[in-house]
């Protein structure tokens, strides 16, 4: 059927932001990035692109200059430092080489001028995801929090941080929920592979061992509380 | 590259001309998406249908900015619209 823009390639089905505030031009790309097994979702605006982007963690995030409430230029300068390794596709209706060179030099992956082929959007979407696949699955990173699943490695602000095995697997487990709170019974399972008992602060006691570690002498708290819920890894 | 031209400042009505020509591009891109996908997914009448007409609601997006940006290049002095009339008036 489609080859030439199938993403069924991906380990997994890719999570796509489209920031867009022409609606049938969002909506045209929404539906065509479906019909290629896609999850997307897509904002209008500059301000919900950034809350959106920080909440949930996307693959791609396609996203046009000109938008309303916050330009596409300035949201590239705040998400850079927040998410280094996303990757954004930037969609400009602007055709100078300079404008081009602007978005790249931004922080943009790639840069592609309206009116453009929708199966050479595919085509970079892919390429950009291919790219970004290979280090993703390995490398998370929250602020400047990087957890390296293959390395065992663990760096705040460049500096590492050793943990035991089990401690590695608690950030591992919150990290990979980065911003969603995550329950002491998930963390239970995914550690120590075993159902939750509430009569046990196996958890919690943990969970300190790895505050203790990514967030002394940090002035930002990464590593926080949910009361009644469990933990959560975010920056907001 | 002519870089002069490049940092020269725009009247309000070249900016005004150049927003429009960046909103025809909006419709364009659907324009030629849609068609692009109709060929290559639309396989019943319906689908094929309702390509065309997807398409046609574009075309309409994209022809009411070219009557614009007609009406806009109409307008600048070069083109003897009312801008250089007012001038001429003020002289």
């Amino acid at each position: 059927m489609r080859e030439a823009g199938c993403f069924a390639e991906q380990k997994h089905q890719p999570h796509l932001l489209i920031a867009e505030d022409d609606v049938p031009l969002a909506h045209f790309l929404k539906r065509g990035l479906q019909a290629d097994k896609c999850a997307v979702d897509v904002v209008h605006d500059g301000e919900s692109a950034f809350q959106a982007a920080k909440a949930s963690q996307y693959d791609l995030l396609i996203l046009d200059l000109n938008l309303p409430k916050l330009d596409g230029m300035d949201l590239l300068r705040q998400l850079r430092p927040v998410l280094p390794t996303l990757p954004i596709l930037v969609l400009t209706g602007r055709s100078r080489l300079e404008d081009r060179l602007m978005a790249l030099h931004g922080g943009a992956d790639d840069c592609m001028v309206k009116p453009f082929s929708f199966h050479e959007l595919t085509a970079r979407a892919r390429a950009l995801l291919r790219r970004h696949g290979s280090t993703a699955t390995r490398c998370m990173q929250v602020a400047d929090l990087l957890l390296d699943r293959e390395e065992f490695r663990v760096e705040r602000a460049g500096k590492r941080i050793t943990l035991t095995p089990k401690e590695f697997l608690v950030l591992e487990c919150l990290m990979t929920n980065a911003r969603r709170p995550v329950s002491r019974s998930t963390l239970m399972e995914y550690v120590w592979k075993a159902p939750y008992d509430a009569r046990t602060n196996l958890v919690d006691v943990y969970v300190k061992y790895v505050r203790d570690k990514i967030d002394a002498g940090f002035p930002a708290k990464l590593l926080r509380t949910i009361r009644g819920i469990g933990y959560v890894i975010t920056d907001d | 590259m002519n870089s002069e031209a490049n940092t020269a400042p725009r009247s309000a009505l070249v900016e005004l001309v150049l927003h429009e020509l960046h909103a025809m591009a909006q419709p364009l891109t659907v324009l030629r998406g849609t068609l692009e996908l109709a060929l290559l997914e639309a396989q019943t009448l319906d689908q094929y249908r309702q390509s065309i007409e997807s398409a046609l609601l574009e075309a309409g997006r994209a022809a009411l900015c070219l009557n614009h940006t007609r009406e806009m290049i109409c307008a600048l002095p070069e083109a003897g619209g009312a801008n250089k009339q007012s001038e001429q008036k003020g002289n």
